[in-house]
């Protein structure tokens, strides 16, 4: 009986624990030793998930590119559709939307590590030009130096505008010699 | 001021709410759908294991985990470079330590759907779900998120009692049980609470609400798998589809309670998630949702027993210790 009390507790307290979560309400402050604590367990345990699927709103795609060059000057492309099933794909392709929501650097360290797998899969390329596009069309903009792209609406594309892959940033790596990307910074055209 | 009176009443009210004995027979079925559908899912990603998980692959370890600035919050997200020395030490490599744990998942996922060690199947599921996804943290999505939280609730619940090796054995536990009355309990209420939340949060943005939500997902390069540009001289359509999943995402916390409304309200979220595959291309995720809804809401959780139902034969407040022998 006891046991069955504890386990009722303690669901109960799972339960509020994941509410909180939903609702986005920190119980302890993340700053403090229990607050890290409680951190974990939730990180843990998924009890900090939000749920917000496509929420508010649905947002444009983005996708990465690769233009790779060998000793020659020969140029070709290539893609991070390189997985063997469709669950694959969905998994690489969805890096290239976690750049938009990183700073910087990491999203340096991101398009580096890409680079490096992009050279280990051509060997013969000397360098890579790592290329972030969004798909939509581009927003009258002032001032901006990566351009917003946003989806058409319904209304826009009756009205005939379509979708397109539009250039964000790049960033060119070279070969080490060794296949690690060193990035080339007289090549950054657009930084993010 | 509430009363005393009224106060022991809440209680007891929660308590049979928890309490009242239930088959784990739906515990069963959310036992093999989350093994079978997270099985399914490591054979299609098997191939392409190094890609997602590996040191080298297309995120390498470094970038998502920095070993010179551990912190206690790094506990947060077990990450396979914590072993990166052991598995050089051990002579693996960082691939083969890889491999070897992406095969450890794959065999306690084996077991945990054949029912055969049930808990230490879930535990080592669990141990593995975590770490293979906090290693790739840029190639999850919901389904991990789903995978996770379930995978945590089966380590407290009693999934070996029904449809398993181990029940076969005499070994999977009681199969009435009040332990599985909470399992199932928190499998509604959190399936409750998400849909309600996602709902609300889809709510709360206009797309939802002009068909442009519905029309931007089932036109995004990463998931289209249909020409559906035709939505765009029908705007009717998506404004009612968009609609109709707040709607029924909000509604389901109320309606789910009760028996009237509750199998089409299931129903029609299976609906919502079958649509999600075929259109959308997210089987994994479609197929765990349908799993947790079906387990949750539509496989009955009455106790049976010689053919007659528990509560014909007992009590409501029978003590939790005979009726789990029952």
């Amino acid at each position: 009986m006891l046991k069955s009390k504890l386990l009722i507790v303690l669901a109960i307290c799972q339960i509020g624990l994941v509410g909180l979560g939903m609702a986005r309400i920190q119980l302890l402050p993340a700053t403090t030793f229990p607050g890290k604590l409680l951190r974990i367990y939730t990180g843990i345990s998924g009890a900090d998930n939000t749920y917000a699927f496509f929420a508010p709103g649905v947002r444009h795609q983005e996708r990465v590119t690769f233009t790779l060059t060998d000793e020659t000057g020969r140029t070709w492309q290539d893609d991070l559709n390189y997985g063997k099933s469709h669950e694959a794909n969905l998994r690489l392709g969805s890096t290239a939307n976690v750049l938009r929501g990183v700073d910087d650097e990491t999203a340096f360290h991101f398009m580096r590590s890409m680079a490096d797998t992009m050279f280990s899969r051509n060997p013969q390329a000397k360098t890579i030009k790592v290329q972030v596009q969004a798909y939509g069309i581009k927003l009258a903009q002032e001032g901006m130096q990566v351009p917003q792209v946003d989806f058409p609406t319904m209304d826009e594309y009756r009205q005939g505008k379509r979708p397109e892959w539009i250039d964000l940033y790049q960033i060119t790596f070279k070969n080490d010699g060794q296949g690690h990307a060193i990035a080339m910074p007289e090549i950054v055209q657009v930084t993010k | 001021m509430i009363n005393r009176e009224k106060l022991s009443s809440i209680k007891n009210g929660v308590y049979n709410f928890f309490a009242e004995p239930a088959s784990a027979k739906p515990l069963a079925v959310f036992r093999i759908g989350l093994a079978g559908v997270l099985l399914v899912q490591a054979f299609t990603l098997a191939a392409n294991v190094r890609d997602l998980y590996g040191r080298d692959g297309l995120i390498d370890w470094l970038v998502t985990y920095d070993p010179a600035n551990p912190s206690l919050m790094s506990w947060a997200y077990p990450h396979l470079n914590w072993f990166s020395g052991l598995f050089d030490a051990i002579g693996l490599g960082a691939n083969g330590g890889l491999y070897l744990i992406f095969s450890i998942y794959i065999a306690a996922l084996v077991c945990l759907l054949l029912g055969w060690g049930t808990r230490a199947a879930c535990i080592t599921t669990f141990i593995m779900q975590v770490f293979l996804s906090n290693t790739s943290p840029a190639t999850v999505y919901g389904v991990d998120s789903f995978a996770r939280v379930s995978l945590f609730y089966a380590l407290w619940l009693p999934l070996g009692a029904a449809y398993s090796i181990d029940a076969r054995m005499g070994r999977g536990g009681a199969v009435n049980s009040i332990a599985a009355r909470i399992g199932v309990r928190f499998l509604q209420l959190h399936l409750a609470m998400m849909y309600f939340a996602s709902g609300v949060e889809k709510g709360m943005g206009a797309q939802w609400w002009n068909g442009e939500a519905i029309w931007r997902a089932v036109m995004m390069p990463e998931l289209a798998q249909y020409d559906f540009s035709w939505l765009a001289s029908v705007p009717w359509l998506p404004t009612f589809v968009g609609a109709a999943t707040v709607i029924l995402e909000v509604a389901y916390i109320a309606l789910v309670w009760n028996r009237r409304t509750r199998t089409p309200v299931v129903l029609a979220t299976i609906g919502m998630h079958l649509g999600i595959a075929l259109f959308m291309g997210l089987v994994s995720f479609a197929s765990l949702m349908i799993v947790l809804n079906v387990s949750a809401f539509l496989v009955p959780a009455t106790p049976v027993t010689e053919g007659r139902r528990v509560e014909e034969q007992v009590p409501i407040n029978l003590n939790a210790a005979q009726v789990a022998s029952c």
